[in-house]
């Protein structure tokens, strides 16, 4: 009921294609549905760019949050060293004047 | 577009010239901003009622530039008497939304030299059916006569520059699903009727227009609305209506101000 109405401007099918990648990348916490479709060919940089300025509007903190992670993963020898508890990088509760 | 002249007359004129059968061409600005009234004698409102007729001007899904021009000299400002206007702000490659509502104050067309000068264009466009008076010479005497007229005119004008003030820090807060909350926050408040269920808000904003007023683009007010819709926290009907749900609050939503001289101001102590 809630989201019966959700889609009633239907998307062109490359906005239906980015909202899916976008709605991955935020279920997944991580940038792997979108490096395993640029590897797959199944979409382009062009698309992958929206994706990402799309999350960025939507929520630029879990933007930087899984691009960090991402670069932690694939550059750090030992990512471990690197842990901060999320919500100390996101800065949540440290609003101070 | 249906421009309606100017009737002469000085305040207090009691003499209408309108046949009884002749559509609604003036409107009293008591009518419009009832709060008016409670700042004159009661002996006076009559007078008041009829001296602050207003000439209309009506237009329907368009750009009101043609509409809103006039002589220099000849109207200082409009007031939007019923429907909705967009104001659209353009800088650079970007341009912001504002959405107006009745009682709200509409700026004329800025001079051809004015808009050369100035770094941002703004222009106003009838979002659906829309009705505008004319603030002119007649409202000026009016104002002279009755003080508290144009002291009404300046607090609604602060009002409304405190109100896009809000919108301007809404557009600041950095997840999509926050700005288009604190946007039908602030449409229930001003447009809203409350129901058992919620507040429904009878525009029929697409998710274009919602993207528009909160800074994102469409694909991004189209994730974040399905994410409200989710989270119950606001519907939309086949009519194109809004409901926002009862259960939302701006302090339940995070969305309550949160610095320390707001919380200081607001601390019974």
């Amino acid at each position: 009921m809630a989201s019966e109405m959700a889609f009633a401007e239907e998307p062109s099918t490359e906005e239906r294609a980015t909202l899916k990648l976008v709605s991955q990348l935020v279920a997944s916490g991580n940038l792997h549905p979108l490096i395993a479709r640029l590897r797959d060919g199944e979409i382009g940089p062009e698309s992958a760019r929206d994706a990402l300025q799309v999350l960025a509007e939507l929520d630029p903190a879990l933007l930087v949050q899984i691009t960090l992670d991402s670069l932690i993963t694939t550059y750090l020898d030992d990512p471990g060293l690197a842990h901060q508890p999320r919500r100390a990088v996101r800065g949540e509760g440290t609003v101070s004047e | 577009m249906n421009r309606t002249p100017a009737r002469q007359g000085i305040p207090g004129d009691e003499d209408s010239g309108r046949v009884a059968d002749e559509p609604l061409s003036e409107v009293s600005l008591l009518r419009v901003w009832p709060d008016i009234a409670g700042s004159l004698a009661p002996e006076e409102r009559g007078a008041a009622e009829r001296a602050l007729l207003a000439p209309l001007v009506s237009a329907r899904d368009q750009d009101l530039a043609a509409a809103l021009e006039v002589e220099p000299g000849d109207a200082f400002n409009f007031v939007l008497v019923s429907g909705t206007v967009l104001k659209e702000t353009t800088l650079a490659s970007s341009s912001a939304l504002e959405l107006l509502g009745p009682g709200d104050v509409l700026a004329p067309p800025l001079s051809a030299t004015r808009q050369l000068e100035s770094r941002a264009a703004s222009r106003y466009l009838a979002f659906g059916d829309a009705s505008i008076a004319t603030l002119g010479m007649r409202f000026e005497r009016v104002a002279m006569r009755w003080p508290q007229v144009s002291g009404f005119l300046h607090r609604q004008i602060a009002e409304q520059a405190h109100r896009a003030s809000m919108h301007l820090a809404m557009l600041h807060l950095p997840r999509a699903e926050d700005r288009i909350l604190a946007l039908f926050a602030d449409l229930g408040e001003r447009f809203g009727r409350v129901t058992p269920d919620g507040i429904l808000i009878d525009l029929p904003l697409n998710h274009e227009l919602i993207g528009r007023l909160t800074a994102s683009r469409r694909p991004t007010a189209t994730i974040a609305l399905q994410n409200l819709y989710q989270q119950g926290l606001l519907t939309r009907h086949a009519d194109n209506s809004w409901k926002l749900c009862r259960k939302f609050s701006m302090e339940l939503a995070g969305l309550e101000p949160a610095t320390s001289w707001v919380r200081s101001r607001r601390s019974p102590n």
